[in-house]
């Protein structure tokens, strides 16, 4: 203690000052988020005069942040496919389990699930366009799918770039360092108002669909670099020995190489996961009704204006759980892929 | 036929397929873009669309509520588009130099012995570093929002108003702050050419010469000798309360510093984390041949540990600068008129997105090159040289 904080002068002021500084701050913080506030309120009246914070608005209005413009009755939908997801989520964490071909099948019947459930029509039941889709729901749907659509665009994209032709080198060098010099709005920008001119009249594409191929493709010229770091790593005696074993390059390829590579690149791939999760916020300039764009379109109704300070802790909460527990998992993960065997 | 052995097929000859695998790749491209540009020309034409950059000589028909460059309301697309960059520049070079002063401390406070501090620093990265910046930059724009009309606003210190409207602040009003802020950078230019000079005389004669008295006297006193020679102005242009808003001084728009907040709050996260590893990536080995040749500790400092430091961070570092600025087109949800939201405007006002697009991605390849070609340089200076 004595050495941690008080070790001279100029510790043992700073360590007097921050204290200070906690002290003075900690109570009053408490008190507002804890007892002087109003947990639940038929309406904003009765936080007219209150000391403290007024959760109020995220318990009286949890709905319209959590499930966006998703129809009122129909919203039991948008919650069990969340719970669906949880559940795929859990599931995926099983070490037991992680095997390419189950991951892709409990994923593929996951989202199928998932996207018959919102929209209706494979499973029977109203029909809920996508364009009323929203809320957490929507920015899963974003999330996953990028992420999922990224990956192998992002291996292509590496291999392209560290392959011994010219035009892919040149071709995804290219794309890679062209996408990475821009910010995300403009390619979001892009996929939703500028793509329809681009394509044969007559064919549509969702709008939905559009921003999510471009976040995919975006998220993958930035995962790609991660992957040729790992590429680069691998000694050049595993290339030669596959070579040496008659592989064929996809073998070599797909059974020899992609996986040291990716092992070796988990952490830095797990955090452009994270920023492209906080980066699924984004949609709101293009129109979509995610979690952020609800809470803002909540605290933006006048009864429940001065409360914002409220529900926007609230949703970065829900973020900050997302994004922490993604970091906390990319530190198991890699901490069992250094030590061990790596898939049993 | 026996002892002959078959020819290879031509198809299993790797330069062969290497070949005609490129070939496929150029006119799969080549035919994609002449797919796309087709069409586009199709439904261009079908619409009766205009196409072409023409429309930047064309009058905009509408103002902006930030520039730092003059701006009409009646001027042509290439003004407000001119405005646009310069606005994203504004932001973002003001945000990179805050960031960088901030996110130093930051990253020092990280490795600080002392436990409370490196404890509060490691919160604050957390907390910033894992909620969505766009998030934070609506939160501070609401509560900027939220501060009171210009009518009731109420003083915070002398003559500081801050409203819904904006910022003001008191402004000095006389060409002479001009000609001392010359000084100014007159007299950092001069500190920098001192210290390299006292720094070649060390090495080579083995002496120090002190340093910090000059610079301070160079920094302090060119300034204030040329403020005092101009006349010693004292003329403060005070905000005060108008019909409308408060008048006078300067003022920043509740856009501009919810953006800035926002960017600077969330990159410093980051910056102090890149800092952070730049200093706990130099081995300790190090510091302690330092010691034990006699170095005082502020030398070891200075010539040990920054040079080797420097040398780890300045690659993510420059990442994180274009980050920066390219999230600055973040201002667009909230109504900062930076050079996407100039872009986001002018479609809406008179459609042509290919070429308005075209344009923005343009300037940001542009600048993004330009950055990377200065950190580039900064980086070689700083390389190791063996």
């Amino acid at each position: 203690m004595r050495r941690n904080l008080f070790s001279g002068p100029v510790n043992s002021a700073m360590t007097i000052g921050l204290a200070a500084l906690i002290v003075t701050l900690a109570p009053p913080l408490i008190r507002w988020v804890f007892i002087d506030s109003i947990w639940f309120a038929e309406s904003a009246d009765a936080c007219d005069d209150i000391a403290g914070a007024c959760w109020a608005v995220v318990t009286k209005k949890y709905r319209v942040m959590l499930f966006g413009v998703y129809p009122y009755d129909q919203q039991y939908r948008a919650a069990i496919a969340i719970l669906i997801y949880a559940v795929a989520v859990g599931v995926s964490c099983v070490p037991r389990l992680w095997d390419v071909k189950v991951l892709l099948t409990i994923w593929i019947v996951t989202l199928g699930g998932v996207i018959s459930l919102l929209h209706g029509a494979p499973v029977g039941l109203p029909v809920v366009e996508t364009n009323q889709w929203g809320g957490l729901p929507l920015t899963l749907l974003i999330f996953t799918f990028s992420a999922l659509f990224g990956m192998p665009i992002a291996m292509a994209l590496a291999l392209g770039r560290t392959s011994s032709y010219p035009v892919q080198r040149l071709v995804c060098t290219l794309m890679i360092e062209g996408v990475r010099a821009l910010p995300l709005v403009t390619v979001l920008f892009f996929a939703a108002v500028v793509l329809p001119i681009f394509l044969p009249s007559g064919v549509n594409i969702d709008k939905v669909v559009r921003v999510t191929l471009a976040m995919a493709v975006f998220f993958a010229c930035y995962q790609a670099e991660a992957i040729r770091a790992g590429l680069q790593a691998i000694p050049k005696g595993q290339f030669e020995s596959a070579h040496a074993l008659g592989l064929s390059y996809w073998q070599r390829t797909r059974k020899i190489i992609l996986p040291q590579a990716v092992r070796l690149v988990i952490p830095p791939l797990m955090n452009q996961n994270i920023a492209s999760f906080k980066d699924t916020t984004l949609v709101i300039i293009v129109g979509l009704y995610d979690l952020l764009t609800a809470t803002t379109a909540v605290v933006s109704e006048p009864e429940w204006r001065r409360y914002f300070t409220e529900a926007y802790l609230c949703v970065a909460l829900v973020y900050f759980s997302f994004t922490y527990s993604m970091s906390k998992y990319s530190r198991y993960l890699e901490k069992r892929f250094r030590h061990g065997r790596p898939t049993a | 036929m026996e002892g002959r052995r078959a020819a290879p097929r031509l198809s299993n000859d790797p330069r062969v397929r290497g070949a005609a695998l490129q070939v496929a790749i150029v006119l799969t491209v080549l035919g994609l873009v002449g797919f796309f540009a087709n069409n586009a020309a199709q439904n261009l034409a079908d619409q009766g669309m205009t196409t072409g950059f023409g429309f930047l000589t064309d009058s905009t028909q509408w103002d902006l509520s930030d520039r730092v460059i003059p701006h009409k309301a009646n001027d042509p697309y290439y003004v407000t588009f001119a405005v646009g960059i310069t606005n994203t520049l504004y932001v973002s070079l003001i945000g990179i130099a805050i960031v960088t002063v901030l996110g130093t401390l930051l990253g020092i406070a990280r490795v600080s012995k002392n436990w409370l501090a490196a404890r509060l620093a490691g919160l604050y990265v957390e907390c910033f570093r894992n909620t969505p910046l766009l998030l934070q930059i609506l939160f501070w724009y609401t509560l900027l929002r939220n501060f009171p009309p210009p009518k009731r606003a109420e003083e915070i210190f002398s003559h500081v108003y801050l409203t819904n409207r904006g910022a003001f602040f008191p402004a000095p009003d006389d060409i002479g702050y001009l000609y001392a802020l010359c000084g100014l950078i007159v007299g950092i230019v001069a500190s920098i050419v001192f210290a390299r000079y006292a720094r070649h005389k060390t090495f080579e004669q083995g002496k120090s010469i002190p340093t910090i008295p000059v610079v301070l006297l160079l920094m302090v006193g060119v300034p204030v000798i040329v403020w005092a020679v101009s006349g010693a102005p004292l003329e403060v242009d005070i905000p005060r309360r108008g019909k409308f808003n408060i008048e006078g001084g300067w003022s920043f728009t509740p856009e501009f510093v919810a953006l800035l907040m926002g960017l600077v709050a969330y990159y410093t996260a980051f910056v102090g984390e890149v800092v952070r590893g730049g200093i706990e990536g130099v081995d300790y080995g190090q510091k302690e041949a330092a010691q034990s040749i006699g170095l005082r500790n502020s030398s070891i400092l200075r010539y040990i540990i920054l040079p080797q430091a420097l040398r780890i961070i300045i690659p993510p570092l420059a990442n994180q600068y274009m980050a920066l600025l390219r999230n600055s087109s973040l201002g667009v949800a909230i109504g900062f008129p930076e050079l996407f939201t100039v872009g986001t405007i002018s479609v809406n006002q008179m459609g042509q997105a290919i070429e308005v697009i075209t344009l923005i991605m343009m300037v940001y390849l542009l600048i993004s090159f330009v950055i990377a070609a200065v950190m580039n340089f900064i980086n070689r200076r700083v390389a190791f040289v063996s």
